[in-house]
């Protein structure tokens, strides 16, 4: 067997067909990767695109139709938090039953067992304690650690951090990216949070319908999915939408980021784009960008920035620059009304949907992680 | 960077063994095992009274309703209950092994969706919770009849091989269940039937000698059932009944049948199990 000393995993013409109850369908098709040991690969996609087979046939679950592929040293699957679990057992039972599912043998989990609950942070009356009488935190970080203490030169991660408490969630992507620099372990890791994995992986895939439609820098990557996700005819149809208010003297037919790919505190610009028949004098453009619960959040107005053009041309563009994008985490709606001298011309809700993907509002400080939508002012602690 | 390179392909045969594997199988089957022991314990609250309490409720049962109500009587004037009881470790454990063996991969489908291992480490941590209590149950019989009858002999190599010849049966049965109810779970109702057929076909609590008062010259049918070579063995082994006899080979030869094609079953469907579970 021959595998090129640099490599990790090389995955060749890797495909998987499942057969439904009258037709056959390719989950899987044509997957070429050489991945370098040491590196981390993220996997994007939409759901159904393959991530999930491809993690599958690469940890050995299920067998590939076609194709092959080959790694070096010992490989170790993530795809849950606290696989094998009992609840009847305790902490420790429970960490010895888990790590050896997970291919750590007894001799290194004896060695690291204490390490594995120091990392968990649960007082040692409960590790003795059945785990059905923990929280569901304390499992999910019972869990984690275990996982976050596994010995595999490959470690193969499925959107496992994305539950349980923030400050964990951190606290184990730092043990990951200590292990990944310091021991030079290879990762793959698929997760929907493009921001963690942008910040994990500098590397990463798109899978789009069973197959590998691109490879490359994890930022460039990350941006074509979101293109691909975002409903890209949004543009065409906001000029055909015919639920709109006031009088139809102008139409508003774009509404654009640049980037595509929006980040809490990062830079951005909105271009609106609008058509009218004649010129426009004292046009006011009022935006209000809400939550997707519904909820008003960030008014976005040309007369509140005083910015009064006298005239503007019947078709144009116009473009608002935002320095640090203040909005969480999150998926956000633009209603979008047009005036000219005090007359409503153009009203339409929901004109555009868009989303934030995670990042930091202020330089070095964490990710502010929640469900719901807000808004991050600039504001100073001091002691 | 000496480390092994391992090549995983579509064309692979599910006769791929690799040294790996076998780690792997020991590591797994060894936690499973370990699991299901530290629950036994911690679930029943009679906990490890259990592995004394039910070989001697089997024997009880089997005395009353065999040698009492039914009036069976043992050949070559033995005594019924040492007679009988002589294979009634052997049943207890394959019983075991095959009742929560069979079950025991849909049973454990969420482990197996999320984590990749040989599969048959499963039913195989059975055999070893079983072969507990069946070390249990030896020293009992070891013990009464040795108080009944004053023999205190034990052949060891003798009673090795019939205690394994009797988990590769069972595991070979335990096997085929469990990799044939990942498709069709009523293998898994008809289970407990299945278990009762089968003791009540095997020479446990009857001498084999009554089988050609069943079927005359068709008598072979009947050694189909691994147990006649494993009853008549432990009986061969504790009493020193020989009654061997060339019918016995194919009892034999269905041990090593059924042990080979139901880890073949188990492999076979190991590639698909994840997609059919």
């Amino acid at each position: 067997m021959k595998l090129s000393s640099n490599l990790a995993i090389q995955t060749e013409n890797l495909g998987k067909k499942y057969k439904l109850k009258n037709s056959e369908s390719w989950a899987l098709k044509h997957i070429n990767l050489n991945i370098e040991t040491g590196s981390a690969l993220g996997i994007i996609g939409p759901n159904g695109a393959g991530k999930s087979t491809l993690l599958k046939i690469l940890s050995g679950l299920t067998k590939p139709t076609t194709g092959s592929y080959k790694y070096r040293g010992s490989l170790t699957s993530l795809l849950e938090v606290g696989t094998g679990f009992h609840p009847d057992l305790s902490g420790i039972e429970n960490i010895y039953l888990s790590a050896a599912l997970n291919g750590m043998s007894r001799k290194i989990i004896r060695k690291k067992v204490d390490q594995i609950i120091d990392f968990s942070g649960i007082s040692l009356e409960y590790i003795n304690q059945p785990i059905k009488h923990y929280s569901s935190g304390m499992k999910v970080r019972l869990g984690f650690a275990v996982a976050a203490n596994i010995d595999a030169d490959i470690l193969i991660v499925d959107e496992v951090l994305a539950v349980g408490d923030v400050s964990f969630q951190e606290k184990c992507m730092q043990s990951m990216e200590s292990q990944m620099h310091e021991q030079g372990r290879t990762v793959l890791f698929v997760s929907h949070n493009l921001y963690t994995l942008q910040k994990l992986c500098p590397q990463a895939i798109l899978l789009y319908q069973s197959e590998m439609t691109q490879l490359g820098n994890s930022k460039d990557v990350c941006e074509s999915y979101i293109n691909q996700t975002l409903d890209r005819n949004d543009n065409i149809k906001l000029e055909k939408r015919e639920d709109r208010g006031g009088s139809g003297k102008i139409r508003i037919n774009k509404l654009e980021w640049t980037p595509t790919l929006l980040q809490t505190g990062k830079e951005a610009t909105l271009t609106i784009g609008y058509q009218a028949k004649e010129r426009l004098e004292d046009m006011n453009i009022k935006i209000s960008i809400n939550g997707s619960d519904g909820r008003f959040l960030t008014p976005l107005s040309m007369h509140s920035s005083n910015f009064r053009p006298e005239s503007m041309p019947a078709n144009g563009e116009l473009t608002v620059k935002i320095k640090n994008i203040p909005w969480m985490k999150g998926t956000y709606f633009i209603d979008i009304r047009v005036i000219e001298k005090g007359m409503v011309c153009d009203d339409l809700r929901k004109a555009s949907k868009f989303q934030v993907h995670g990042g930091t509002f202020i330089e070095g400080g964490d990710e502010f992680n929640s469900t719901k939508n807000g808004v991050f002012i600039p504001h100073v602690w001091n002691i | 960077m000496n480390k092994k390179i391992h090549s995983v392909s579509s064309s692979d045969s599910i006769w791929k063994f690799s040294k790996e594997g076998f780690r792997r199988t020991k590591q797994v089957t060894l936690a499973f095992a370990r699991r299901d022991l530290q629950l036994r314990y911690i679930q029943t609250r009679l906990g490890w009274f259990w592995s004394i309490g039910q070989p001697l409720l089997a024997a009880i049962l089997v005395l009353v309703v065999f040698s009492w109500i039914v009036k069976i009587e043992a050949p070559y004037g033995f005594d019924y209950s040492i007679y009988a009881f002589a294979s009634l470790p052997a049943w207890l454990l394959s019983q075991h092994i095959i009742m929560q063996g069979s079950p025991s991969l849909v049973n454990n489908q969420h482990i197996i969706s999320k984590v990749a291992f040989p599969r048959q480490s499963l039913p195989l941590s059975k055999a070893i919770v079983a072969s507990v209590d069946y070390m249990v149950a030896t020293i009992l019989y070891f013990l009464f009849r040795g108080i009944q009858t004053g023999i205190w002999d034990f052949y060891l190599i003798s009673f090795l091989f019939y205690s394994f010849i009797t988990i590769l049966a069972s595991l070979g049965i335990a096997y085929w269940i469990a990799a044939i109810s990942i498709r069709f779970r009523d293998w898994l109702a008809i289970l407990p039937l299945l278990i009762q057929g089968l003791f009540l076909l095997s020479p446990i609590v009857y001498p084999t000698e009554k089988y050609s008062n069943a079927l005359g010259k068709y008598e072979w049918i009947l050694y189909l059932n691994p147990f006649v070579a494993i009853c008549d063995g432990f009986r061969w082994t504790w009493m020193g009944i020989n009654n061997w006899s060339e019918l016995h080979y194919i009892s034999f030869l269905m041990i090593i049948i059924l042990y080979l094609s139901g880890i073949t079953a188990i492999r076979y469907t190991e590639d698909k199990m994840v997609d059919t579970l």
